[in-house]
């Protein structure tokens, strides 16, 4: 469905991305992971045109967007719930909402009412504050309602740059519930997350990416007993119980 | 050649240059023009104190300029003064105006604070029409006297330009010495990020209104010298909003906060005009489509053209390697009035703490957003030399909580008691000199500035240097720069930092940035550091790293306050947990107590963190 074929993509005199490529199917659920720098949100601007790459294409459904306009891009049916939500914190919900709908030409009010229903079914918070403007939400609602804006405009494919940042335990387990039952209900999804495991437990397949290039791709049941993944990326992210041993006193003080 | 040689060589080249101008340039005509540029770099100079420094759009420089000529023509005409006492008056009376005109502003911030001063500086010039009494209204004031020196009157052009020259270097050179101090970081801070800038210990009320003060004295002082020269005449319509536009494009075109591109921004727009007189009906058409392109080409002006150029990078790199960094200024090993650099509270540096008593106690605080009730009546300890972990789902107050602590919001109701202070309703920079510090969520870093200044600015609320010490540089002031800047490089050090201090710290990838908000925390010497979400975007390893890093600030005595997410470090560091839900506390204890909580477990940690052991 996208294939990212050797992408170079610059900051002015830093180079960022060092010739990613990368596919996602149809159907799938594609987990982009690494370390903060390794240009995981660099790809995704790339790919929804937000940056121009100097090498390297992008292709969507057998057509070639490398160079497109974003906005061209998101009508073509790339949808982008960017990191740290960038909701519109002046508007309502309802408005953030709609607002999602810009780039869907033609849709009718019954269509874009189906699909509301449909988002509100899948965050029911959503509609019981959909005359709250944005500021007043918490953070958690306020990355449902990034999310369900995302959805608003009926994507093929739902980029999702960090969605668990910042988002307690139990709404972290929610946001990854919602984002596999999306992908149910047919919407292709590339994931970006620093929470390895949890995006793991849910995706179909992985790329690691390491300053810049991929360093590692495989299935996501693969990279989950991937010692090397383990070692870098599933440490700190362990079951609580080993990070509890560790913290017991006399191995609490060998370690501080 | 060294730094230091050059500087010589340089200020011998400038006193040169000065001395001969005026035997090349015989022209009356251009002499005048000369002071009348000197004049306008002068009022820049302020406005870029006030917008270029301290990030504060003033539209009323004009105005300024305008209370300077008038007060010095008056005290000179009508008291019979000698001129230097009139410029000095101009000077003060200018400042005191400045202070009129920061007081009312304080509340407000760009296009509102634009208007606020272009209707302050519509006002004054009102003034200086009406009053004809004073000031002789429409038609002005003529026969301005000229300075004199001993028996020598400074009556002709030539030798007035030398005075002018004098003070123009002078100021240049007090405004250079202003940027790289204490106040002159302070005021650059609230540019960047005024609410981070409060919260590291600046007094954002006192140093807006130093700022405001100062740029008008600069304008007052411009306007005395206009007034003493030239035609030795001034009306009031020479001081309106137009001359405050033209001041500011001046200031703007040379480049936004550096005092050299005030000068030359001026001298330009003084002299192109006149220079493209020859073109005739069509000169200020011309000219002002080149001030358009110079803006559209060059957005820093003529200083971020100049700067942008790699070979002036290392100009500027060589030019500074005699600072005080690299060759720290001796230090005399007692007496030290520098910052202290010993642990806060020495009698916690062994781990496990000792719990010794309370040093923060909050009793029933609340917080209330119109209806929504944001905190409800909490109540809390914290011990000494513990890292305790204020935890709860999105929206349930934790935020809320920090803000208050820290200050930025006043409490509805309820008591926050610091060692023993009741702090309720201080503002954030007295809380931070009481001995708390805070990161925030989003990062709030000091972007444009470099690492180093990020730090030294943490450093604020325990150095002392002011306005004038910040300018003359006593040994006193040399001193305290000296350990301000090994204590900036020792914590940049304890976080990982070292090797950065001259990144710009807008440039540093995430994870430093979030470093390097710690650093400058760590360094205001807190007895409390308030840490709002530190591993929001770390991955795994970074997340190790930050965990032994708040083993060690632990160690170093300092408590620390924790709000945060990932469960692998809450559970790891924390000594005590306190859950939030809906704005009240549902639980607190230590780890293993909350992640058996079942009321905990099905409102925060879900299955995944809590449970399954608890049978036992």
């Amino acid at each position: 469905m996208l294939s990212v074929e050797g992408i170079e993509t610059w900051y002015g005199a830093i180079q960022a991305l060092k010739g990613i490529s990368l596919d996602v199917n149809q159907g799938e659920i594609v987990t982009l992971l690494g370390s903060n720098g390794a240009g995981k949100s660099t790809t995704l601007k790339t790919i929804t045109g937000m940056l121009k790459p100097a090498k390297g294409a992008v292709k969507f459904m057998g057509k070639d967007i490398t160079r497109r306009e974003p906005e061209d891009i998101t009508e073509m049916g790339i949808s982008c719930v960017p990191e740290g939500r960038h909701i519109f914190a002046g508007l309502s919900v309802m408005d953030n909402l709609m607002l999602g709908t810009t780039s869907w030409k033609g849709a009718t009010k019954p269509e874009i009412k189906k699909n509301l229903d449909r988002v509100f079914e899948i965050f029911p918070a959503l509609s019981e504050f959909k005359n709250r403007l944005g500021w007043t939400l918490s953070g958690g609602q306020q990355q449902m309602l990034a999310i369900g804006r995302g959805l608003m405009s009926r994507p093929k494919l739902l980029l999702l740059d960090e969605p668990s940042l910042g988002l307690a335990p139990v709404l972290v387990q929610e946001v990854f519930k919602v984002i596999k039952e999306i992908q149910e209900a047919g919407t292709t999804i590339l994931l970006v997350e620093q929470n390895a495991r949890m995006a793991l437990l849910i995706a179909n397949r992985g790329f690691v990416l390491e300053t810049g290039k991929v360093a590692l791709t495989d299935t996501a049941a693969n990279l989950l007993n991937n010692e090397q993944m383990k070692a870098h990326y599933l440490g700190a992210h362990a079951h609580v119980r080993e990070a509890r041993e560790r913290r017991r006193p006399e191995a609490g003080l060998a370690s501080a | 050649m060294k730094p230091r040689t050059a500087k010589i060589l340089l200020g011998i080249l400038l006193v040169a240059f000065v001395i001969t101008l005026p035997r090349l340039v015989t022209s009356n005509y251009w002499l005048n023009l000369f002071n009348l540029a000197i004049s306008f770099s002068v009022a820049c100079l302020g406005l870029n104190i006030v917008l270029g420094y301290t990030g504060q759009l003033s539209l009323a420089q004009a105005a300024f300029w305008g209370v300077g000529a008038y007060t010095s023509a008056l005290v000179t005409i009508r008291l019979g003064w000698p001129v230097w006492m009139g410029m000095l008056a101009a000077f003060l009376i200018a400042s005191l105006f400045g202070i009129l005109l920061g007081i009312p502003t304080l509340k407000l911030s760009g296009h509102y604070l634009a208007m606020a001063t272009i209707g302050f500086g519509t006002i004054l010039q009102l003034i200086l029409i009406n009053s004809i009494p004073l000031t002789n209204g429409s038609d002005g004031i003529t026969g301005i006297p000229s300075p004199r020196i001993g028996p020598l009157e400074l009556s002709s052009a030539n030798t007035f330009f030398y005075l002018a020259a004098f003070c123009l270097i002078l100021l240049v050179w007090a405004s250079m010495r202003l940027k790289k101090s204490r106040v002159g970081r302070a005021l650059m801070a609230i540019r960047e990020n005024e609410m981070a800038a409060e919260t590291i210990g600046i007094d954002t009320t006192y140093f807006k209104i130093m700022a405001f003060a100062l740029s008008a004295a600069y304008g007052g002082f411009a306007g005395s010298l206009f007034a003493h020269s030239g035609s030795h005449y001034i009306s009031p319509d020479t001081f309106s909003f137009d001359q405050s536009v033209v001041l500011l494009v001046m200031m703007v075109l040379g480049g936004n906060g550096s005092a050299v591109g005030s000068v030359v921004g001026a001298t330009l727009l003084t002299l192109v005009p006149e220079v493209l007189r020859f073109l005739k009906d069509s000169y200020m058409m011309v000219y002002a489509a080149g001030i358009v392109a110079i803006m559209v080409f060059m957005p820093g002006g003529i200083a971020g053209l100049v700067r942008s150029f790699p070979i002036s990078q290392r100009l500027i790199a060589w030019w500074n390697s005699d600072d005080a960094l690299v060759t720290p200024v001796a230090v005399p090993a007692t007496n030290n009035p520098g910052p202290k650099v010993q642990a806060a509270d020495p009698s916690c540096v062994n781990t496990p703490p000792k719990q010794d008593g309370t040093l923060l106690t909050v009793r029933n605080l609340a917080k209330y957003f119109g209806g929504l009730k944001a905190v409800d009546g909490v109540d809390m300890e914290i011990r000494r030399c513990e890292i305790q972990a204020l935890i709860g789902p999105n929206g349930s107050g934790k935020t809320t909580i920090l803000n208050m602590l820290s200050g930025l919001y006043v409490p509805t109701s309820g008591e926050i008691n610091f060692e023993g202070t009741a702090i309720t309703g201080w503002r954030p920079h007295s809380i931070t000199s009481q001995g708390m510090a805070r990161t925030f969520q989003n990062i709030r870093l000091f972007g444009e500035l470099t690492v180093l200044d990020n730090v030294l600015i943490g450093q604020h609320s325990h150095s002392q240097s002011g306005l004038l010490t910040s300018v003359i540089q006593p040994p006193s002031q040399r001193v305290e720069e000296a350990a301000m800047r090994r204590k900036a490089l020792e914590v940049l050090e304890f976080v990982g930092l070292r090797g950065k201090e001259f990144a710009i710290a807008k440039s540093l990838p995430y994870g430093q940035q979030r470093l390097l908000e710690l650093a400058r925390a760590l360094a205001s010497d807190p007895k409390l550091l308030l840490l709002d979400e530190p591993a929001a975007g770390l991955n795994a390893a970074e997340t190790e790293m930050l965990i032994d890093l708040l083993f060690q600030i632990r160690k170093k005595g300092i408590t620390i306050l924790l709000v945060e997410h990932d469960m692998s470090l809450v559970m790891n560091v924390s000594d005590h947990i306190t859950v939030l839900n809906f704005g009240k506390k549902i639980a607190e204890g230590s780890c293993d107590q909350i992640s058996c909580n079942q009321e905990v477990i099905d409102a925060y940690l879900g299955t995944e963190h809590g449970g399954e052991e608890c049978l036992v």
